[in-house]
């Protein structure tokens, strides 16, 4: 196995430098769909104590942890959970009781619109997107082990984030994002707090 | 205004390697239900380094396409520790006093970002240390493949995702080891 040599590099950035150029002469238009709404405190059931739970979190980028995307969005999920009021505290070492609450956030891109994993994201929402304009895929699993040995509760949402270069109309039923930054953060919101919504009504999870 | 930024934004990308450091290794909920369900003794994390022989720039650094990724913890030997010393955290696995040690040396490491598939070879010596005695002594190798890309910007961070998966695989190996498993749970 060789190691790669530098004559490559400068080829091999030309895309990311003509995307940067796009970016910041302003080409690009970011849009979250509306498919996914936002969760409200009082959407949450509550319907037991609630107790310390021990938080996990990754940020995945094709299924391979990214810890550069999570250095920057730990604290967003961190604030969903808490925010959400279904755990007593969060800490990253275990509890007493066991119980095990992991986040994982996966992007990645969505490339044909007639995969399994694009319907995933499509449903619902109407768009001859992929091909003409970006778009990114996020799947949140939330997963939730109430004690040592007991089984797996496991919820997952998905909400994609939509680029268009140039002048592509809007598309349906989205909300602008700013910016890249504000469009990561709308899609935290509500992938998590779904997710944690699915979580609190399953009957499991209330024992 | 437009061309001149453009221009500086290309002029940086074909003179200028990008340096990067990798963040450290998450305890995923996988590793944690496996731990938790081991029926290990507590163990604790010894001493990591440079397997002898083995080159040294592998330990300090990796390099994909001319950027050049290095771990938070300063050598990819210490990145191992602190993967192992983290994951055994999270499961409640992790006692400096107890008879269980975890040493360990990294006998090889490379990248090989592709055009079409990416490489990344990882292989770490374990040995566990009871009271002082060897109970595991084993090398262990973790080698996969992914689809890369010829646009420099998702191949390189990719592979520097993949390069670090390499790591968390070894130990996802290390703790299925049947071996390492039974060395480290309490003698009958």
């Amino acid at each position: 196995m060789n190691r790669d040599v530098n004559a490559r590099q400068g080829w091999a950035s030309l895309p990311l430098a003509a995307a940067l150029g796009l970016l910041l002469s302003g080409c690009i238009s970011m849009y979250v769909p509306n498919g996914l709404p936002d969760v409200a405190h009082s959407d949450y059931v509550k319907s037991r104590q609630p107790a310390p739970v021990q938080l996990l979190i990754d940020w995945t980028t094709q299924g391979k942890s990214n810890g550069k995307a999570l250095g920057q969005t730990r604290d967003d999920i961190v604030s969903v959970v808490n925010d959400s009021g279904l755990f007593a505290s969060t800490s990253r070492d275990p509890v007493p009781s066991g119980a095990l609450l992991a986040i994982t956030i996966d992007d990645s891109p969505v490339t044909d619109p007639n995969s399994a994993f694009a319907k995933g994201f499509l449903t619902g929402f109407t768009f001859g997107l992929v091909g003409t304009k970006g778009v990114e895929g996020y799947t949140c699993t939330a997963t939730y082990i109430p004690s040592n040995g007991a089984d797996k509760l496991t919820h997952v949402t998905r909400q994609p984030l939509i680029f268009t270069m140039g002048a592509h109309a809007a598309p349906d039923n989205s909300t602008p994002a700013s910016s890249l930054k504000e469009g990561v953060k709308t899609v935290i919101r509500r992938t998590v707090g779904n997710a944690l919504k699915e979580l609190a009504a399953d009957p499991a999870f209330a024992r | 205004m437009r061309f001149p930024m453009i221009l500086l934004v290309l002029l940086s990308a074909f003179t200028a390697g990008c340096a990067t450091t990798l963040a450290p290794h998450q305890p995923s909920v996988d590793t944690v239900t496996l731990l938790r369900s081991s029926g290990l003794e507590k163990l604790a994390a010894g001493e990591f380094g440079l397997a002898p022989g083995a080159k040294q720039d592998i330990d300090r650094s990796v390099t994909s396409r001319g950027s050049t990724a290095s771990p938070t913890e300063g050598t990819f030997s210490a990145y191992l520790k602190a993967a192992l010393v983290s994951d055994l955290k999270a499961s409640g696995l992790y006692d400096t006093s107890g008879p269980l040690t975890v040493q360990g040396q990294l006998v090889d490491a490379q990248l090989d970002t592709g055009m079409s598939t990416g490489k990344a070879l990882i292989s770490a010596h374990f040995q566990v240390m009871r009271s002082g005695q060897t109970v595991f002594d084993k090398t262990l190798k973790d080698y996969h493949t992914w689809d890369s890309s010829i646009i420099g910007a998702v191949a390189i961070p990719r592979a520097f995702n993949e390069y670090q998966a390499g790591y968390a695989n070894l130990l996802g190996q290390l703790y299925k080891d049947p071996e390492f498993l039974n060395a480290c749970r309490a003698p009958r």
